[in-house]
């Protein structure tokens, strides 16, 4: 869970300077939230699942807005709707890179971004869900879906 | 000290499945001094026409849908075994790196990046 959590924080911090701040990140069990967008991330290789960044609407505007430079965004077009996709490709791809460091194999899949839409999970009883908490203006939610169940909790990839 | 831009009329073609990053690399490549003779969303279309547009200069995106780029650079050196291409990716683990690096990319940028990184990789390449 620390190198999800490390991942986007670190993306996060360079993306946006020092205007966002995600060190507050907490990490805890996944339990059903409202939520407007969501884009997802498969992980293909040693961990088997999918990250999935979910965001608000006021959210979703203002994350594309700081991507594109502060352009204002009051729908999700194209560009702006492709700038979220690239933020959400970025934060997985740095995340399985710290995963790599912990010796977990890891690659992402293209980001799909979904609206209004639930997670919708595989029924397996070894599907297992974590959630971390994006402090940060502004803050969103990373769900991470284990297709299998994985050792993450001995600090090794987690 | 910032790098300068290029001396000579240097060309780039850009390849992203995200046109966000398509976007960003035409504004960053232009600031330079690249003259980018296009973007594309996958690089089976920039192979069928790389004879014909020869650019100086590939960015060249690794995880698509379809052709990856990885694949995609080893199919443009067989066309052009001179062409420079570098990779840019959120990936960066260091077995990615190398690899792409051995099979003949000119570097590896990991995003997030600004301009003042590909300058720097740029004038390297280039010499400016």
């Amino acid at each position: 869970m620390y190198s999800l959590k490390d991942g986007c924080i670190s993306v996060c911090s360079q993306f946006f300077s020092s205007d966002y701040d995600c060190t507050e990140a907490k990490v805890f069990p996944f339990q059903p939230v409202p939520y407007f967008l969501q884009v997802n991330v498969g992980l293909i290789g040693d961990i088997q699942g999918k990250i999935y960044y979910l965001l608000d609407q006021p959210a979703a505007f203002r994350l594309a807005s700081k991507m594109m430079m502060g352009m204002e965004v009051s729908d999700l077009d194209e560009m702006s709707t492709s700038a979220l996709k690239e933020l959400s490709n970025m934060m997985a791809g740095s995340s399985c890179t710290k995963m790599g460091t912990f010796g977990f194999n890891c690659d992402i899949s293209t980001p799909e971004m979904l609206v209004n839409e639930p997670i919708n999970p595989p029924h397996s009883e070894e599907t297992e869900f974590y959630t971390i908490e994006m402090i940060g203006d502004p803050g969103f939610l990373i769900v991470l879906r284990l297709d299998q169940t994985q050792k993450l909790e001995n600090g090794t990839g987690g | 000290m910032e790098s300068e831009s290029p001396k000579k009329n240097l060309t780039a073609v850009i390849v992203d499945d995200n046109q966000f990053m398509r976007s960003m690399l035409r504004k960053i490549l232009g600031n330079i001094g690249f003259t980018v003779l296009g973007d594309y969303e996958n690089a089976e279309n920039l192979i069928k026409d790389f004879s014909r547009i020869n650019p100086d200069l590939v960015t060249m995106d690794l995880v698509m849908e379809k052709l990856d780029g990885l694949n995609a650079l080893k199919q443009i050196l067989i066309i052009s075994p001179q062409a420079k291409v570098i990779m840019i990716s959120s990936i960066g683990k260091n077995e990615v790196v190398v690899n792409a690096i051995k099979e003949g990319a000119k570097d590896y940028i990991l995003k997030p990046f600004d301009e003042k990184k590909i300058r720097e990789i740029l004038g390297r390449i280039f010499k400016f």
